[in-house]
């Protein structure tokens, strides 16, 4: 490449800010220049940009010009970054430059292969795998790994034999292969200084119960000497994946029961979930202490630490656990909720509902509520009635259908105890399917937070809520109702209550409502609408903007041109949004011209619009998005770009 | 019912919420956090009862004032604690003070900033620092403005009150010194630890909102700058640039660095950590 076409000093950041804001609007050559001087920046952010901007603009031969740069490290991994960018359009290339006579070409090629993961690689990869270069080879055998295709395993076995560098590479990929034809010659690797830890970690790739059993006993034999946080990492990752728990192995819990004190937590962690995932044991409340300390926790309302993300793997198998986690009277008794929802059958009936009804409440609404509608037995309705009654308002939310479950229950129940707050009731009544005329005049009753609180809770009461005093609530407390009315309506699909919204919105225009109208998709709200597009208020002007373009139609087409080209760039962004969700092929002439956009955003529905009225010139435009600056733009025409190459 | 829990983020929101809260906050969500950013968003949606993340961007860039204070507290990730990387403080109070006193442009205390407090466990190391040392002070310990972004944590940091993440490196014989346990796991800040440090809202990509009329002479700005953009970066960097007095020190977190990236501080080696000092002209 000749020199000069490469300024090769670093950009400070000011002109990389600079040169960033202007690439939209330059000419192709200017952009590969621009380019060439941004990958310098030793930022990230920009770099970044600055590739995603070189991947769409320069042609093969340039890129193809950089892979062979010798000279110029910076360069030559600038042509790796963007054919790997390029994602499926690069693939013919990297599969033409296998042959290529310069090594390093090849290995730059079969390294983009090995990123672009596309299953057509293998066998061109396949064919080079006794290359004179055993770089390439090595490179080759790790990319046929991340293939993936037990096909090859074969082959990489018998690089098993060889080179070192061969052999560390052969192992990763057999891992990758998940080829259980390599558990016996990984097995014998295990006790290999240099390829011990990594057969260690394909055996746990590989998985099931013999590679469980190599990696079990080798532990036993050389726990002390290992890398132990690896192994044990591995061992409780197969063990989780087993179907079964596994047979004995001697010795096994002895040496992997110390660690549960290790000075690491990490190390603490990776034996507690080997040993509960091995299946019933000694250590096992030890373990569960452990595995719970290592926890995320989170602070629930009533300021305990409750566990997050689920029942962790190791405890999956643990049906046996059910009633030490039920019993317990702290956090752990969540997961023995969660337990219970894998074995809803299995559990015991007293000690799930005695652990529900405990005084503090639980957290697991979802799992208690999907294990009660399994169960079938006189002393469910009490105990979820008990449980109902002191849920928050949201946790309420997830025991509905287990109320609906057990409704003549519940019923029977709520009539024995009629002690529940009357919100509770109002809500109970409206499940328990009492007449809608029994709801309104309860909800009615109620204070007004308990409305608020209740009425989200009843979308599925649509003869409910169609009843209800909408326009005199509204008009004693707009700002109360309006968007419980807004919520309400989009939730529980009530059209019918529209022209009541359109109504209020009339007299003030409040941006639940105008949302919700934009939802529910009545055009001949757009009149209103209109009117409220030089309010005061831009929160009211934006979302008015954002509805029309749901809306649609020529008069919410022109407000939202206007509005494109004459307002501040936050409303214009939005402006040309709404524009491209209702955008006719007379627009795209706009969209056209506005590709070149210093917003992102905006170039964004530029993108979307080319795409959607296929003619050369918005092709060409669209084209030129590929090569944006904002990845989402770029990748987003590209994908445009590509589908419909596949159409064409 | 739709189920709040099940709204989705899409891609077009993310970008455009992200891009919200770093020209706002400084902080960035990189793509591979977009589940973790979706939902610590989540809980707002529910609150506004809002639909889709576009209506919440809607309120955000249309109506900021009531929403920016509670985007703060839902992204900032606020972990901190006693004594963490005591190492600088140590060289601030070891070898480099007496250079920093003598060089100090005004009469009176030294004035630090601790720039991204959270809830008060770094400032109120330094004033623990202080007092240990205060021999070295000739009387006057330094004054501490300790500021954030985030109003929960600020509220937390003035009533002082720890649990044992923020002890955690902390010996008992410490916890006993500085602390009264006030039940089993709570411990509240001994009251001669919590004078001399004022704690106030502010945006360090906003210099006007923590800048004080007499330059700092030495900013602790730790584990704040990970989270950001690098546009917000350099503004903050630019920003203490211009409210850190000639020869005042920086301090970041042991994995932020600075160098190459300013030429408004040099670094300087103290005894087993990095500072930066603010040079004498721009
Ligand atoms: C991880 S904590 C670090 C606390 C303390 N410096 C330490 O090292 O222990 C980061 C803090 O920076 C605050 N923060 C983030 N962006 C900020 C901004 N733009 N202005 C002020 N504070 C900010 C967050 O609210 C959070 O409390």
């Amino acid at each position: 490449m000749a020199e000069s076409s490469v300024a090769s000093h670093e950009p400070t950041w000011d002109e990389c800010v600079q040169l960033l804001d202007e690439l939209p609007s330059l000419p192709i050559e200017a952009r590969i220049r621009a380019v060439e001087r941004l990958v310098r920046n030793p930022s990230p952010g920009i770099r970044q940009c600055a590739l995603r901007v070189g991947a769409a603009a320069l042609p093969d031969e340039r890129v193809i010009e950089y892979l062979r740069e010798e000279a110029d490290d910076v360069i030559r991994n600038l042509g790796l970054e963007l054919m790997k960018l390029r994602g499926r359009r690069g693939f013919a290339m990297a599969a033409t430059l296998l042959h290529d006579a310069n090594s390093d070409v090849v290995l730059q090629a079969v390294l983009i292969l090995d990123h672009l993961r596309d299953p057509r690689a293998v066998e061109p990869l396949r064919a080079i795998l006794r290359h004179p270069d055993l770089n390439v080879v090595q490179a080759v055998i790790v990319a046929l790994g991340h293939l993936g295709d037990s096909r090859v395993t074969p082959e990489i076995l018998a690089f098993l034999d060889g080179d070192p560098w061969l052999q560390l590479a052969a192992v990763e990929a057999l891992g990758n292969l998940h080829a259980p034809s390599a558990i016996v010659p990984l097995k014998k690797l295990l006790p290999d200084l240099l390829l011990g830890p990594v057969s260690s970690e394909a055996l746990a790739k590989i998985g099931g119960t013999r590679a469980f059993r190599a990696l079990a006993e080798h532990w036993v034999a050389f726990h002390e000497e290992l890398d132990t946080k690896a192994m044990l990492d591995y061992l409780a990752h197969v063990l989780e994946g087993l179907v079964k728990f596994p047979s004995e192995i001697p010795g096994l819990r002895s040496s992997l029961e110390p660690y549960l004190a290790s000075e690491s937590r990490e190390i603490q962690e990776a034996a507690a979930q080997a040993l509960l995932a091995l299946g019933p044991g000694a250590e096992d409340s030890a373990a569960l202490h452990v595995l719970f300390a290592s926890r995320d926790t989170y602070q629930a309302g009533d300021q305990r630490r409750m566990p997050r993300g689920g029942l962790p793997s190791c405890l999956r198998r643990r049906k046996d656990l059910l009633s030490v986690l039920l019993h317990d009277a702290g956090p752990l008794r969540e997961w023995g909720f969660m337990l219970a929802a894998q074995y809803p059958h299995t559990v015991s009936l007293e000690l799930f509902l005695a652990a529900m009804t405990h005084d503090e409440i639980p957290e697991s609404m979802r799992d208690i509520a999907y294990v009660l509608s399994k169960m079938k037995n006189a002393k469910v309705a009490p105990a979820l009635l008990r449980l109902f009654v002191r849920a928050s308002m949201s946790a309420r939310a997830e025991l509905i259908p287990a109320i609906r479950r057990h409704r003549m229950e519940v019923q029977a129940a709520l009539e024995r105890d009629p002690s529940a707050a009357p919100e509770t009731q109002v809500l109970l009544a409206a499940l328990l399917s009492e007449s809608a005329d029994t709801v309104v005049s309860l909800l009615s009753s109620l204070s007004e937070a308990g409305r608020i609180a209740t009425i989200p809770l009843l979308t599925d009461r649509k003869d409910v809520l169609r009843q209800l005093p909408w326009s005199s609530w509204l008009a004693l407390a707009p700002d109360l109702y309006s968007s419980l009315i807004a919520d309400v309506v989009v939730r529980a699909n009530l059209r019918e209550l529209v022209p009541l919204l359109c109504h209020i919105l009339e007299i003030s225009p409040n941006p639940d409502l105008i949302r919700t109208v934009g939802a529910m998709g009545d055009r001949a709200s757009i009149p209103i609408l209109l009117r409220h597009l030089d309010s005061d208020v831009p929160l009211v002007r934006a979302t008015v903007l954002d509805c029309l373009g749901r809306l649609g139609g020529p008069e919410a087409r022109s407000a939202l041109r206007k509005a494109a080209e004459s307002g501040d760039a936050e409303t214009a962004r939005i402006a040309y949004r709404g524009l491209s969700l209702c955008a006719t092929e007379e627009d795209d002439a706009f969209f056209r011209d506005s590709a070149t956009s210093p917003d992102w955003y905006v170039r964004l529905s530029c993108a979307e619009v080319l795409a959607r009225f296929r003619r050369p010139e918005n092709l060409a435009a669209l084209m030129q998005l590929t090569a944006d600056p904002a990845p989402i733009v770029a990748e987003k025409a590209l994908g445009f770009v590509e589908n419909k190459a596949e159409r064409m | 019912m739709i189920q709040p829990e099940k709204i989705e983020m899409t891609k077009e929101e993310y970008e455009l919420i992200n891009e919200f809260v770093t020209k706002h906050f400084g902080i960035t969500f990189p793509e591979h956090k977009k589940m973790i950013f979706e939902s610590r968003l989540r809980p707002r949606l529910q609150a506004l009862r809002l639909q889709t993340y576009m209506d919440y961007y809607l309120r955000l860039q249309f109506d900021p004032k009531a929403e920016l204070s509670m985007l703060a507290v839902q992204l900032t990730n606020n972990e901190s604690y006693f004594f963490r990387e005591t190492k600088q403080f140590d060289s601030l109070f070891g070898s480099i003070f007496d250079e920093l006193k003598a060089s100090s442009l005004f009469p009176g205390p030294l004035r630090f900033l601790c720039a991204g407090c959270s809830s008060g466990d770094e400032p109120y190391t330094l004033r623990i620092y202080s007092m240990e040392h205060r021999r070295k002070f000739g009387g006057e310990l330094p004054q501490i403005s300790a500021v954030d972004l985030d109003p929960q944590r600020l509220a937390m940091a003035q009533v002082a009150e720890y649990g044992m993440r923020s002890m955690r490196a902390l010996n008992e014989a410490q916890i006993a010194r500085y602390f009264t346990r006030i039940a089993p796991e709570r411990f509240l800040l001994n009251s001669e630890y919590r004078q001399g440090i004022d704690f106030a809202l502010a945006n360090l990509l906003d210099l006007a909102t923590f800048r004080k009329a007499m330059a700092y002479d030495v900013i602790f700005c730790r584990n704040v700058l990970i989270y950001f953009s690098d546009e917000a970066f350099h503004k903050t960097i630019t920003n203490f640039a211009r409210c850190l007095r000639p020869g005042g020190l920086l301090f970041l977190g042991h994995s932020e660095t600075i160098l190459g990236q300013s030429h408004h501080f040099e670094p300087v080696r103290l005894d087993s950590c990095l500072a930066y000092r603010r040079l004498a002209c721009d």
